[in-house]
C-alpha cells in the first residue's frame, strides 16, 4: 500500500477550479515531484493534502488516503495530530512563514512540547541538536534570536528544522528553493536529500523547476491546468518526454551542452490561455502540435508505468 | 534599547518645549491680555502702562518667555477665577478623579474591545461580526456628552439603578489616602466605600469608554483578519499546534501590536472626552473644572490643564513606543 | 487543423479569457466598481445624499419658518410641558415653541457648512505643511531634509494636543461663534492631514516612475506637482471623508461647551443638542432628533469612506 495516495482531487474557489482531478501517490521512503508552472494547482495540491486550505473559501472533493486513512474525513483535533509527527511541511517563503516576534527556538519546541511531550531543557537540547543537523552554526546562540536576524538560507534551515523536529513519514515541500539565491538553493536541496535519505522520510517535491526534480526525484508528475499530463520514473521522464507540455518544459531549459547558437525555444502564450478539460487538451492553445482530435473532448490519461495525456502522443514521439 | 529610550527621551523634551512655545504664543494673543483683567473697564492710559511695567510685560518677549517657562516649570499657574484658588492646587486635587475614571473607562474599552475584535474576525460575516461592526460605527459617530446624558436620563433618573451624579453618596464618611476612592477603600479596608464608588463610576465610564471601545473593537479585528492570513500562521496550523497554542502565541502576539499604537493614540481623547461625561455626571475631577473654565473664560486654568494633558499625553505615549520596543523584537533591532 | 477547428479552439480561449479581464480595468476605475458593488457605500453614499439634498433645499421644504416661536403659549418650561409630535407639528416643539421639524430640516445646511468648512481648513493647511514638508525632504537635499524634520516635529507636537483642546484654544481666541467652530475643528485636523499627505506623497517619491522621470531630465518642481501630488491624493481624500463626520461631532461638542453659534435664528444641530441639554430629563426628544441627526450623519460619512479606503488598499482587494 502507499504512503499517500491521492484520488481525483479537486478543490475550486467559487466558480474557479485550482485543481481539476489530480491523482498520483508516493511510496513510503519515495521522492515524488509535483511539476508546473505558477498557477497550475501545485501549491493548492499540497495544501489540501494538509488540509491548510481555508475551508470557507475552499471546496475540497476527492480522496488524499494517508496510511489508507482518508485524510479529509478526519476529524479537525485527529488532522492536527498527524501534523507534525506524520505529514510535515516546508513553505517556499522563509521569512514571512516565520512568526516575526517569536524566538526561533520557541518556534522550534512548540513543536517537541505539543508532539513529542519534551518539556524545558530536554527540549531545548533537542532544538540545539535539531538546527546543528540542518547545518546552521553555534545553534544554541541562534535559540534567542528572532527570523529578521538570520540570512535567509538560515531561515529556510530554521523552517526544515521545525519540519523534521518529529521525524515525519511524509515531508511536503513546496517550493522551498524559489525565494533563495541560486548557490544557497543547491544546498538546501542537498540537505533535504541528506534528511530523506538517512531518515527514510518520503518527501513531496513541488518545484516548477525540473532541474530540481532530475537530482532529486524517483517519480515525477508534470501537472498542467489542474491536472497530471505526464506522470513517470524521473529516469523515464527526461529520457523519453511524452506529452508536448514536458517535452516544452525541457525545451525552455538552457543546456550548456546544446550548439552555443541554438535558441532556446520557450512555450508560447501563457498559463492564462487554457480551455476547460472538457473540452479538450488544456494545453491545445499552446501547443505546437495541435490537431482536431485535441479539442475533440477530454482526453484521458493514457498508459501504466509511463502515464501521459495526450491523444497525439504516438504521433509526437 | 538604551539609545532608543535616550532619543525617545530627547525627541519628547524637544516636543514639549515645542509646546510650551504655541502655548506661550497663545497666551499672548488671547483676546484682552492679562492686564485688562486686572484692570476696571474705565482705568486710564497711564494705569494700563504701569500694570505693564508691573507685570514684565513691557519686556523683550523673549525674557517673557524665559519667564513663563520658569513658571511652568513651578507649576505656577496662577490664581483660579472662579475659586481663587491656585490653579495648580485645583489641578492637583481633581486629578485623582479623572485618572481613576480614565483607567476604568480604558480597562472597559481594552477588556470589551479586544476579545469582540478578534470574535469578530475569526467568525467573519456572521451576525456578531455584524453587531461588532456596526456597534462600533455607531460607538465612533455618538457625541460622547449626549451618550453621558442619556444614561444617565436612562438608568439613573428613569430606573434608578445608577445614582446620577458625584463620586460617592453624598454623606458617605471615607478616609482619603491616595484620592482613587476605590483603591483608597482597599487599603483602609473600608469595603462600603469601594462598592459606592463603583456604582458611582459605572455610568461615567461606560460613556467615556465608548468611543476607545468602538476604536479598539475595530483595530483589533482589522489586525487579526490580516495576521490570520499571514502564512506564519499557516506554519504554525502545519504544525499541528493546539488552536489556543495559535491563537495566544502565534496570531494575537502579531495582532496586538498596532492595538498597542492606536491605545496610546486614543489616551488623548479619552481626556478630552472626560471633560464632556464629568461635566455631565458632576464627577468632580479636572473634566469639571475645565468645563468650568471653558465656559468662564478662565484662561490661565485652561493653560494650565492643556499642559498637564499634553505632559501625561507625551509621556503615556513614551511608555507606549518603550512597551511596543518590548512587544517587537525588529523594532529593537532597528534602533 | 480545419480553420473551423482553430476557430472554435479561440473561441474556447476567448469565452475564458472574457471572464477574466471583466475584472480588469485602471485602478480607480476598479476601485469605483468595487465602490458600487458594495453595501457599505451604497448605504453610506445614500445617506449622504440626502443630507446634502436637505441641507441644499433646506428653506424651501421646510413647513414653517424655524425661528417663529409660533406655539410659545403651548410650551410650559416650569411644568415640563413641550408638545410632541402631532399632525401640525411632526417633530413636536422645541423649549421657545418653534417647530422642531423646520428646525432640522434648515439646521441640515448649517451643520454640512460646519462640516465641510472645518474640512477644508484642515484639508488645505495640512495639504501645505505636508506637502511642503515631503517635498523638501526628498528633492530639497540636506537643507531640505532640516525643514521636513522640523516641520513633522511640529506637526507631532500639535497632534499631542488632544482635538477638543486643540479647537478650545482656537475658541478661546476668537470667542464664541460658528465660524469658531469651523476654525477650531479645521485646525485640529491639520496635523493629521500634513502627515497623511507628507507619508503618501513620499510613497510616491520612492516609486519607478519618479525615478524614471528623473533620470528623463524632468524638472524637480514639475515632478511634485503634476505627479506625485495628484498621485497621493487618493488616501487624503478618503481621510477627508471621514473627517467631515469627525467635525460634525467635534462641532457639537464645542457648541455643548458654549463655544458654538449663540446666534438662535440660524438652527444648527449641534447647538440644538446642547441646548437641549437642559431639557433632558423632561423632554429628552429635544435631544434626541438633533442627535440622531448627526449620528446618521457622521454614519454616512464614515460609511463612504471606509468603503472608499476598502475599495482603494490593494491588500484588502486580494482578499475581497
Amino acid at each position: 500500500m502507499a504512503l499517500l495516495e491521492v484520488e481525483d482531487l479537486r478543490v475550486s474557489f467559487g466558480e474557479t477550479r485550482a485543481v481539476d482531478g489530480v491523482d498520483f501517490q508516493v511510496d513510503e521512503g519515495q521522492v515524488v515531484g509535483l511539476v508546473g508552472e505558477s498557477g497550475c494547482g501545485k501549491s493548492v495540491t499540497s495544501l489540501a493534502i494538509m488540509g491548510l486550505l481555508p475551508r470557507r473559501a475552499a471546496s475540497v472533493a476527492g480522496a488524499a488516503r494517508y496510511d489508507g486513512v482518508d485524510l479529509f474525513s478526519l476529524p479537525r483535533g485527529e488532522m492536527r495530530r498527524l501534523r507534525g509527527p506524520d505529514l510535515a511541511m516546508v513553505f517556499q517563503d522563509p521569512l514571512s512563514s516565520l512568526n516575526p516576534v517569536v524566538q526561533i527556538g520557541r518556534q522550534i519546541t512548540e513543536v517537541l512540547e505539543r508532539h513529542r511531550g519534551m518539556r524545558g531543557e530536554a527540549a531545548r537540547k533537542e532544538a540545539v541538536h535539531l538546527l546543528d543537523r540542518v547545518g546552521i552554526p553555534d545553534p544554541a546562540r541562534r535559540l534567542g534570536e528572532y527570523p529578521h536576524q538570520l540570512s535567509g538560507g538560515m531561515r529556510q534551515r530554521v523552517l526544515i528544522a521545525i519540519s523534521v523536529a518529529c521525524a515525519p513519514r511524509l515531508l511536503i515541500a513546496d517550493e522551498p528553493t524559489t525565494a533563495l539565491d541560486v548557490t544557497i538553493q543547491a544546498q538546501i536541496l542537498e540537505l533535504l536529500k541528506d534528511l530523506v535519505d538517512s531518515e527514510g522520510t518520503a518527501l513531496l517535491m513541488i518545484t516548477h523547476d525540473l532541474g530540481v526534480v532530475a537530482g532529486l526525484c524517483d517519480e515525477v508528475n508534470v501537472l498542467y491546468s489542474g491536472r497530471v499530463v505526464e506522470s513517470a520514473p524521473a529516469r523515464d521522464l527526461f529520457a523519453r518526454p511524452t506529452h508536448p507540455y514536458t517535452v516544452g518544459l525541457l525545451n525552455s531549459i538552457p543546456r550548456l551542452d546544446l550548439p552555443i547558437h541554438e535558441p532556446l525555444r520557450p512555450i508560447r502564450g501563457s498559463i492564462a490561455d487554457v480551455i476547460g478539460w472538457n473540452d479538450g487538451c488544456a494545453f491545445a492553445p499552446r501547443c505546437d502540435r495541435v490537431a482536431e482530435e485535441c479539442v475533440a473532448g477530454e482526453p484521458p490519461l493514457i498508459g501504466a508505468a509511463h502515464m501521459h495525456r495526450c491523444v497525439r502522443a504516438e504521433e509526437v514521439a | 534599547m538604551l539609545r532608543y529610550t535616550v532619543k525617545r527621551l530627547l525627541q519628547l523634551t524637544v516636543a514639549l518645549l515645542g509646546l510650551t512655545l504655541l502655548l506661550f504664543a497663545w497666551f499672548k494673543a488671547l483676546p484682552g491680555g492679562p492686564e485688562n483683567r486686572l484692570l476696571p473697564d474705565d482705568a486710564t492710559d497711564q494705569q494700563r502702562e504701569a500694570l505693564r511695567r508691573a507685570l514684565g510685560l513691557d519686556e523683550p518677549i523673549w525674557t517673557q518667555y524665559v519667564e513663563f517657562l520658569g513658571r511652568i516649570v513651578r507649576l505656577d499657574f496662577g490664581s483660579s477665577l472662579s475659586s481663587g484658588r491656585p490653579i495648580a492646587t485645583e489641578l492637583a486635587d481633581r486629578l485623582p478623579a479623572t485618572v481613576e475614571l480614565s483607567l476604568f473607562a480604558i480597562v472597559i474599552a481594552i477588556g470589551v474591545g479586544i476579545p469582540l475584535g478578534y470574535l469578530a474576525a475569526r467568525k467573519r460575516g456572521s451576525w456578531l461580526d455584524f453587531i461588532a461592526v456596526s456597534g462600533s460605527l455607531i460607538g465612533i459617530c455618538t457625541p460622547v456628552f449626549f451618550l453621558a446624558a442619556m444614561l444617565k436620563v436612562v438608568f439613573s433618573q428613569n430606573m434608578g439603578v445608577f445614582p446620577t451624579f458625584g463620586r460617592l453618596t453624598p454623606g458617605t464618611g471615607f478616609t482619603e489616602v491616595t484620592g482613587f476612592r476605590v483603591l483608597d477603600g482597599l487599603i483602609t479596608g473600608e469595603l462600603d466605600v469601594v462598592g459606592n464608588a463603583l456604582v458611582h463610576l459605572v455610568l461615567p465610564a461606560v460613556a467615556l469608554a465608548s468611543i476607545p471601545l468602538a476604536v479598539i473593537t475595530r483595530i483589533t479585528r482589522a489586525s487579526v483578519l490580516e495576521v490570520l492570513g499571514e502564512d506564519y500562521v499557516r506554519t504554525a496550523d502545519a504544525k499541528g499546534l493546539k488552536p489556543q497554542t495559535i491563537r495566544a502565541r502565534h496570531v494575537m502576539k502579531n495582532a496586538l501590536l498596532p492595538v498597542v499604537t492606536v491605545i496610546g493614540l486614543l489616551l488623548g481623547s479619552l481626556f478630552a472626552g472626560a471633560v464632556l461625561t464629568e461635566s455631565v455626571f458632576a464627577f468632580g475631577g479636572v473634566g469639571s473644572f475645565v468645563y468650568q473654565a471653558t465656559t468662564e473664560r478662565d484662561y490661565p486654568a485652561l493653560l494650565g490643564f492643556i499642559l498637564i494633558i499634553a505632559v501625561s499625553y507625551v509621556v503615556l505615549n513614551l511608555l507606549v513606543d518603550l512597551s511596543y520596543g518590548f512587544l517587537d523584537p525588529r523594532v529593537r533591532v532597528r534602533s | 487543423m480545419t480553420p473551423a477547428k482553430i476557430e472554435k479552439l479561440e473561441r474556447l480561449v476567448e469565452a475564458g479569457a472574457q471572464a477574466r479581464t471583466a475584472e480588469s480595468g485602471s485602478l480607480w476605475r476598479q476601485s469605483f466598481r468595487r465602490l458600487r458593488r458594495s453595501p457599505m457605500a451604497i448605504a453610506g453614499g445614500a445617506i449622504v445624499g440626502v443630507f446634502v439634498l436637505v441641507a441644499v433645499l433646506g428653506p424651501w421644504i421646510a413647513p414653517y419658518d424655524p425661528t417663529a416661536q409660533r406655539w410659545g403659549d403651548e410650551v410650559f418650561l416650569n411644568r415640563n410641558v413641550f408638545p410632541g409630535p402631532r399632525a401640525e407639528n411632526w417633530f413636536g416643539l422645541d423649549h421657545l415653541g418653534r417647530d422642531m421639524f423646520s428646525r432640522m430640516i434648515v439646521g441640515a445646511r448649517q451643520t454640512l457648512l460646519v462640516g465641510v468648512v472645518a474640512t477644508l481648513i484642515g484639508f488645505a493647511a495640512g495639504a501645505a505643511v505636508g506637502g511642503t514638508a515631503a517635498a523638501a525632504g526628498t528633492f530639497g537635499g540636506r537643507w531640505g531634509q532640516r525643514i521636513e524634520a522640523v516641520i513633522m516635529r511640529a506637526v507631532d507636537v500639535a497632534l499631542s494636543i488632544p482635538m477638543l483642546l486643540l479647537a478650545l484654544s482656537v475658541a478661546a481666541l476668537l470667542g464664541p461663534s460658528l465660524t469658531t467652530v469651523m476654525i477650531a475643528v479645521g485646525v485640529a485636523q491639520i496635523p493629521i492631514f500634513a502627515r497623511l499627505l507628507r507619508g503618501s506623497m513620499l510613497a510616491q517619491a520612492h516609486s519607478d516612475y519618479v525615478l524614471a522621470a528623473i533620470s528623463l531630465g524632468v524638472p524637480k518642481g514639475r515632478i511634485v506637482i503634476s505627479h506625485i501630488f495628484p498621485n497621493s491624493l487618493g488616501p487624503v481624500i478618503v481621510q477627508a471623508t471621514l473627517v467631515l463626520a469627525t467635525a460634525i461631532i467635534e462641532a457639537a461638542a464645542l457648541s455643548y461647551l458654549g463655544l458654538g453659534n449663540p446666534d438662535p435664528g440660524n438652527p444648527e444641530w449641534g447647538t440644538m443638542l446642547a441646548d437641549a441639554q437642559r431639557f433632558l430629563s423632561g423632554a429628552p426628544q429635544l435631544a434626541i432628533y438633533p442627535a440622531v441627526g448627526i449620528i446618521v450623519t457622521a454614519l454616512g460619512f464614515t460609511l463612504l469612506g471606509e468603503a472608499m479606503r476598502e475599495s482603494l488598499d490593494p491588500r484588502l482587494r486580494r482578499q475581497g
